[in-house]
């Protein structure tokens, strides 16, 4: 494979040749971005928390509920949740406010994950782009992204409006398995890829397309039985190109 | 010179043109990397430490601090306290974890550093990649850095395996002279550069290569003496390539 080049909404987006929706970085006037290989993070120095995220930790069982910078090759996010069932972590980029992705026509916009989990059945994971929510795994009104619920190893891309959702089911994960997981909107549907294979397309006029939220990045995992869990994450990338 | 492209493991390298091994930045698969002007540094609104590192402060003297400066293209300022051994160490990450480097065959890796000490055979410097220690100066197990040590204006390139170390000569620093230093792993041979110049090369199967502990990126400037003496960093970038 090689980078390559293409102008997309007036910006110069680089993208995979051999996996050409697989977007690595995108320069030019409309694009927002938040590109994370986990090298560095902003945190705080006493909670050793994120900065640039909202945070919501449930850590009723023994331990605490950490998101730290991990010793992983290449670089990582290492989520470890408190002991009990429930526990976990919740965080969307930005503060308060922060919702930045609006899924209109012709403003496409591209996100990948590459991640593993310690168990994939007693756990429960989103990524991808939501409304301002604390507890999305508990349900969200409006958003697009991977799921994999609690109880069952199925991941799912999600597109949900007004609290009606649908799913696509886009494969079973294992654990401590790296998976890729990517989804490009290019302005008229959005396409669901997990390593690298292709699932089924839903149209920005399905009657679950979030087109009328604005949406911010998104991750929460949370445990769902007792003892500590983990999901490391190696790579998110978020690539917005607005209409100018 | 120019801005040349090329694909290297995968990924699209951003390289000078006159000066091949500076890398300037780096796109796609298995590209990890940190790229600093000192434009923008976050920080701590209480403490005004660096927010992105781990950060060990000696301050017997007084108050040792690691913030931007007022410099033309932006600069980190690492000041002393007045004491002699005080000041900062710095390790990107948290502070138990942040090793994401691993000089292994097959992968890549730049680190480069542009800085000036005001005195520099009355300061202690550490610039390159370490495992995770709090007192780099002080000794480490296992890196790959450029050092100049305590009554010497001397730089020195230093690869360091299980408290091993070997170490070149590559320059020697003015007071108040912006020096670059840069290393360049290409998955096989390691070439240290000063301001440009080849100064020495290794390959990873020395006896002192270190190649079976993660890295982060390390810094630590230490005063000689008792004075508040400066590091200022212009620039610092490492640009690691998973194989």
């Amino acid at each position: 494979m090689a980078i390559k080049t293409k102008v997309v909404n007036n910006a110069l987006v680089y993208y995979d040749s051999e996996y050409t929706h697989r977007w690595y970085d995108a320069f030019g006037p409309g694009v927002a971005k938040h590109l994370q290989d986990f090298v560095s993070m902003p945190a705080d120095d006493q909670t050793t928390d994120p900065t640039e995220w909202n945070i919501t930790v449930v850590e009723a069982g023994a331990g605490v509920s950490t998101a730290v910078l991990g010793d992983v090759e290449g670089g990582a996010l290492v989520i470890t949740t408190a002991a009990d069932a429930a526990d976990g972590w919740s965080m969307q980029l930005g503060k308060a406010a922060g919702e930045s992705v609006y899924l209109q026509p012709a403003m496409p916009c591209y996100v990948g994950v590459k991640f593993q989990a310690s168990d994939v059945t007693d756990v429960g994971i989103l990524v991808g782009l939501c409304v301002t929510d604390t507890a999305t795994l508990s349900g969200v009104t409006d958003g697009l992204y991977f799921r994999s619920a609690n109880g069952s190893a199925v991941m799912n891309l999600v597109t949900e409006k007004n609290s009606v959702e649908a799913e696509t089911a886009v494969g079973t994960l294992v654990a401590a398995t790296d998976y890729t997981a990517e989804f490009l909107y290019d302005g008229y549907q959005v396409t669901p890829y997990l390593n690298g294979q292709t699932f089924t397309a839903t149209a920005n006029t399905a009657a679950t397309f979030p087109s009328e939220e604005i949406l911010r990045l998104t991750v929460e995992f949370i445990n769902g039985a007792s003892g500590v869990e983990t999901c490391t994450i190696k790579e998110l990338r978020l690539i917005h190109l607005r209409d100018l | 010179m120019a801005i040349e492209q090329a694909q290297i493991q995968n990924a699209l390298v951003f390289r000078d043109s006159e000066y091949p091994h500076r890398w300037y930045d780096a796109i796609g698969p298995g590209v990890a990397k940190y790229l600093q002007e000192f434009v923008a540094l976050p920080a701590d609104d209480t403490t005004t430490d660096p927010d992105e590192f781990v950060d060990t402060v000696v301050e017997v003297g007084g108050t040792s601090s690691a913030v931007l400066g007022d410099v033309a293209g932006g600069a980190l300022v690492i000041t002393c306290a007045g004491n002699d051994d005080d000041g900062i160490n710095l390790q990107l990450g948290n502070a138990n974890s942040g090793e994401f480097v691993a000089l292994t065959s097959g992968n890549h890796c730049y680190f480069g550093i542009e800085f000036a000490l005001n005195d520099a055979d009355q300061t202690e410097i550490l610039a390159g990649l370490g495992v995770t220690d709090t007192t780099l100066l002080g000794g480490m197990t296992d890196g790959m850095y450029f050092r100049s040590l305590d009554e010497v204006a001397t730089l020195h390139f230093v690869t360091e395996k299980d408290s091993l170390e070997s170490t070149t000569t590559v320059g020697t620093l003015g007071d108040g002279t912006y020096t670059t230093a840069e290393f360049l792993y290409d998955g096989h041979d390691v070439a240290a550069y000063v301001n440009g110049v080849e100064m020495v090369t290794s390959d990873d199967g020395s006896s002192t290569f270190p190649d079976d502990e993660l890295l982060r990126l390390s810094l630590a400037v230490l005063s000689g003496e008792a004075t508040a003496n400066t590091c200022t960093v212009k620039w610092l970038r490492v640009i690691h390539l998973t194989g």
